[in-house]
Parts: C-alpha cells; structure tokens; sequence
C-alpha cells in the first residue's frame, strides 16, 4: 500500500493498484522461486510499482513538464534535519507527476535511467533531467518546511 | 537527500483492511486447475504403448547346438493308440482346438522288443497282408490302454489304407486348413500372428505460423482506446519441430502412435512509436535583439524545445515447446508406395518463451517465463494436428515419408486478462522416416 500511495497518492486509487498488484501476483506466484523474505517483498513493490504506472498510463499520457523555476537552484539541506515519513509523503505529492514517477523509481525502487526510459517510454537524458528537478524541488521544500518550522 | 527518503520509505509498510481485500482479491482469482490426472493419463498411456511394443518386439529364435538340442529335448514314444484314421477328417474341422490328451496318456505303454518288430512288420509294404481289415472300427475295437499286438496292428492297418485311399493331394485340401489362423493355444513365437506390428518414426516438420488476434470478449474495452494503445502488431516468421514416436499398426492400416516432441515458434514484433519529449538544448542562437543599427545581435542561452519523432521497433520472439503428439491413422499401401491420413492431439508439457512482446497497456517489454511481465500463457493444454501421409516403402521395413500437416490450437495464447485474444495456427510439411519391426 505504501508502495501505491507514493507513486499515486490517493488512497483509493492506491488501495485499487494493490488489489490488481494481488491478483498479478497471485496469477504468477508459481513463477517465483524464492528465499527470502526480503526477496518476496522486493518482487511484491515491484510489481506493485509497475502496476501504478501502468494504470497511470491508462488515464492518459505522461506529461513531463520541464520548468525552468528558482527551484531548480533549491539550497543545499544542513546534515542534520530530519523528517517523518508523513512529511515526505506530502512533499512528493507536492512534485509534477513525472518528477515523481521518476524520483521513485530511481531512488527508493533504484531502476537504473535506461530501465525508467523503458518504462515510461522517455529517454534515459530525459529521466536524468526529470530526476534533478525532482530533487530540486524537493529540496526546496524542505528547506522551506524547516525555514517555517524555525520562524513559528 | 536520496538515502533519507530511501529510508523512510523503502520497507515502509502502511497498514490495509487484510480481510477486505483478501475477499476482493480471492473473487477474481481463477479456480486452480488441476493438471495432475492429465499427466498421470498420459505417463500411463505412454508406459501401455511401451509395454505393446516391448510385447510384440519380434523374438529372434536362438540356435541351438546338437548337444543342447539333445538335452533338452524330450523324446516321448509314440503312442499309437492316438493314432486313428478318422483323426485326420477330424482334424481338417477341428484344428483350431486344442486337443484334449487321451486320459490313459499318463500312463503311456513301455513298448517292448516284440512291439518293434511288429512296427516294423506293419510299414512292409507287403509284409503282412494277413493284417487288413475292413474298416477302422476294428482298430478301436484294440484294447488301446494295453501293448497288444492286435491294437498296433489295427492302427497301421487303417493308415495303410488311408494311404491309398483317403488321403487327397495337398493342393486340393480345403483352403480353411491351408490359411487357417493359429489356433489359440498355439505356441508359435511370432506374436505378430495377431496383426499387430510396432512402428518407430522419427520426423522434423517445417512450416508458417498463422496468427489471428481479436479482442477479448471477456473485458470491457473500449475500442477506440484500444486503438491507441495497440497500433501494432505481431508477425509470423516460422516454426520448426523434430520427435519420435512409437506405434502400433494392425494389418487393417490402423495405427496408434505416441511420442515426444520438440518444437519452436518465431514471431516478430512491430510497433511504430510516436514519442513527443520536451528538451532543454544550449542553443549559440537562442535569442537576438537588435541594435542601435537595427541589426540582430544573437545571444546563446538554454532553449526548452520540444521535439517529436517516430521509432520503429522490430523484436523477436521465440516459443519453446515440448510436446506429446498421440496420433491415430489409416494407411494403405499400393506396391511400394503408401498413402494414408493420420489426425490426433499435441499436449504441450512445456510453453517457454523470450523476447519483447507488448504487455496489456500497450507497452513493450521483455516478456521472459516466469517475470511477473509475462503475457503469454505458459500453460497451452493442448492442440490439435492432422495431415496427409506419402510414403515410400524403400525394403520391407523402412519408409520414407512426406506429409503436409496442420496444427490447430483453439484457445488463445495470451493471458485471459489480456485485451487481445491470439490464436496462432501452424501449416507445414512434415518429413520422416518410419520402421516397420
């Protein structure tokens, strides 16, 4: 589920995508040689990631804006903040929807660009633009989030 | 930045009502199937066809020596007591019963230094005329549990007189004694006597792939959105086999036959992408002003373009299956050359498959056995086959043959929640070599 909500934020939505992730997965179980339980897991987001995007792709095609904004040019982050899960959780749905399909994949799935280009039928220099302005972004949210936090 | 949401969020789990979503899930699964009596019927059938052709595997008589032969040989004396001259009329009408031992034979007369000499008296062709009788009656009226002189006589006698008689040239015996079967009880070692024979083939086939895709009636699509996703298509290049099989043959021409099989499937992908992608180029020429003399002055700057372009991609894809062919035919056979029609059923024990394919949403993908992508079925039960058969008999045993085939399969190759339903169909010639044992 939280695999789902990442990627598609809704609750809804999300709870739909890992019914169907379920049912693929059940459908392929047999197919599955696996050890361990990290292992199992793994294939589950996998699969569960995957069927998001499909299903986003269904809605309609990607738009992958290419905003020029300040926050491309976001401050770098103190080494010491932190976040809570939630916190984040908000922060990616505040990100364009490409920059988001693309920061999870490269960051928290770790698909390499040519996987992502794949998928998202992009090319690999495109993920790697999408992927900086993600992180651009989000850092500027976080520093506006702590900048807030020291002002209240 | 990256490690931090990495994690937070990688294992991250949130918790789902369990129970809703089993039931929501546990509705739209298939029922399983049950594969294992088809497999246990088939490994039986396969072991019965062995079991035949192991029976009726022609056993070759071993040569004995004189010695060996003389050892295990046992001599009985005749008894001519069995010896009667209607017992040969009898056995033009009864040969195919077993005969029923006289119940005396288990004590068969010891014959003594004066039967001999009585023996041999009686096949002197003009020895012992005192010994003609007028009929065969007088014989059995001999005491035939006993070595009396009378009953050896009288026995004789009557084949003498059979000798001049009764008996007819061979080729004017009626054709029931000449072309009479073996009788049940016979211990002839040619079993084949029952018309049946046991073949062996070994084959390769060639042919085209027919493929035909319509839209799958079980889901709710809209056609138009199909349209969009699947402007594309899949190909036919080829596909080749190689087996064997055994069999078992009645002189009739019918046949049953069973055997392993090895086979392949190429396909080509097509698709035409359109791809609209949004870049950022630095550009020597992205803007100009103009200058106090009205001449443009260009600047270099970072330009967001957008560009559009079509690929087209090609990908291949292979099947790999391991089949079970079990065929029925009728042949006949005219001089040499035999003719004949065979038809039957191709289990797939086996469906493999790699290369790109398209996944449900129009996407094109690796589509491996056993990744989670996979669109093709890897259970593809079974098809149906017949054909044509044109042989040539080179000897007694071996022919060459040349059949054109057809392989049907009626469901779809593709998954059931796919938008497609694609059934391939397979024409080709099938060449072999069958041995006749």
């Amino acid at each position: 589920m939280s695999v789902a909500q990442r990627y598609l934020g809704s609750s809804a939505q999300a709870s739909d995508i890992v019914q169907e992730s379920m049912i693929r997965i059940f459908h392929h179980l047999s197919q599955l040689e696996v050890r361990e339980e990290h292992t199992f897991k793994a294939w589950m987001a996998r699969i569960t990631s995957r069927e998001a995007i499909r299903w986003r792709k269904k809605q309609g095609r990607f738009i992958f804006q290419e905003e020029l904004s300040p926050d491309h040019f976001a401050p770098t982050l103190p080494q010491d903040v932190t976040f809570q899960r939630e916190e984040l959780q908000k922060m990616l749905m505040q990100l364009p929807e490409g920059y988001r399909m693309v920061f999870n994949l490269y960051v928290i799935e770790e698909y390499s660009h040519k996987e992502i280009a794949e998928l998202l039928e992009i090319t690999p220099s495109a993920s790697r633009s999408q992927l900086s302005r993600a992180r651009a972004k989000l850092q500027a949210l976080m520093a506006q989030k702590k900048v807030y936090e020291k002002v209240s | 930045m990256d490690q931090l949401f990495k994690d937070q969020f990688q294992g991250a789990q949130t918790p789902v009502d369990a129970d809703a979503m089993w039931s929501a899930v546990a509705s739209q699964l298939p029922p399983e199937e049950s594969k294992g009596y088809a497999m246990f019927s088939l490994i039986g059938l396969m072991l019965s066809l062995l079991l035949l052709a192991l029976w009726f595997w022609p056993q070759e008589k071993t040569e004995t020596t004189d010695a060996q032969e003389l050892a295990t040989t046992q001599v009985l004396p005749p008894s001519l007591s069995d010896t009667k001259a209607e017992a040969i009329v009898e056995i033009a009408h009864t040969l195919p019963q077993k005969p029923t031992p006289p119940a005396h034979q288990a004590t068969l007369p010891i014959f003594t230094k004066e039967d001999l000499q009585a023996q041999k008296a009686a096949w002197t062709p003009f020895g012992k005329d005192e010994f003609e009788a007028t009929s065969t009656d007088e014989a059995q009226e001999g005491d035939m549990g006993s070595t009396s002189e009378l009953g050896t006589v009288s026995a004789f006698q009557a084949l003498r007189r059979l000798s001049s008689t009764d008996i007819t040239p061979f080729e004017h015996q009626e054709q029931s004694l000449l072309w009479a079967p073996d009788p049940d009880w016979s211990r002839c070692s040619d079993r084949r006597s029952w018309g049946v024979g046991f073949f062996i083939e070994t084959y390769a086939f060639g042919g085209y792939p027919l493929i035909t895709n319509a839209l799958n009636a079980d889901q709710n699509i809209d056609y138009s959105n199909f349209l969009t996703l699947w402007n594309q298509g899949e190909s036919a290049v080829s596909t080749f086999a190689g087996g064997f099989m055994l069999g078992l043959e009645t002189r009739g021409g019918v046949s049953l036959s069973a055997g392993l099989e090895y086979q392949q499937i190429q396909n080509r992908l097509n698709r035409e992408q359109t791809i609209i992608e949004r870049i950022t180029v630095y550009d020597e020429m992205a803007y100009y002003f103009l200058d106090s003399n009205n001449n443009r002055v260009y600047v270099a700057d970072s330009v967001t373009t957008t560009r559009t372009y079509t690929r087209s991609v090609q990908a291949a894809k292979t099947h790999t299956l391991i089949n079970l062919p079990v065929l029925l035919g009728y042949h006949n056979q005219v001089g040499n050359f035999r003719y004949g029609i065979v038809a039957g059923v191709n289990i797939h024990l086996q469906n493999e498959f790699t290369g790109k394919v398209l996944d449900p949403s129009g996407q094109i993908i690796d589509a491996n056995t056993g990744t989670s992508t996979a669109v093709y079925r890897t259970t593809m039960d079974l098809s149906f086959m017949g054909g044509l058969d044109f042989g040539y008999m080179t000897n007694d045993w071996l022919e060459l043959y040349l059949s054109p085939r057809f392989r049907f399969q009626p469901g779809s190759w593709l998954n059931a929640n796919h938008p497609l339903e694609s059934t391939m169909q397979l024409v080709g010639l099938q060449a072999g070599l069958r041995m006749h044992l």
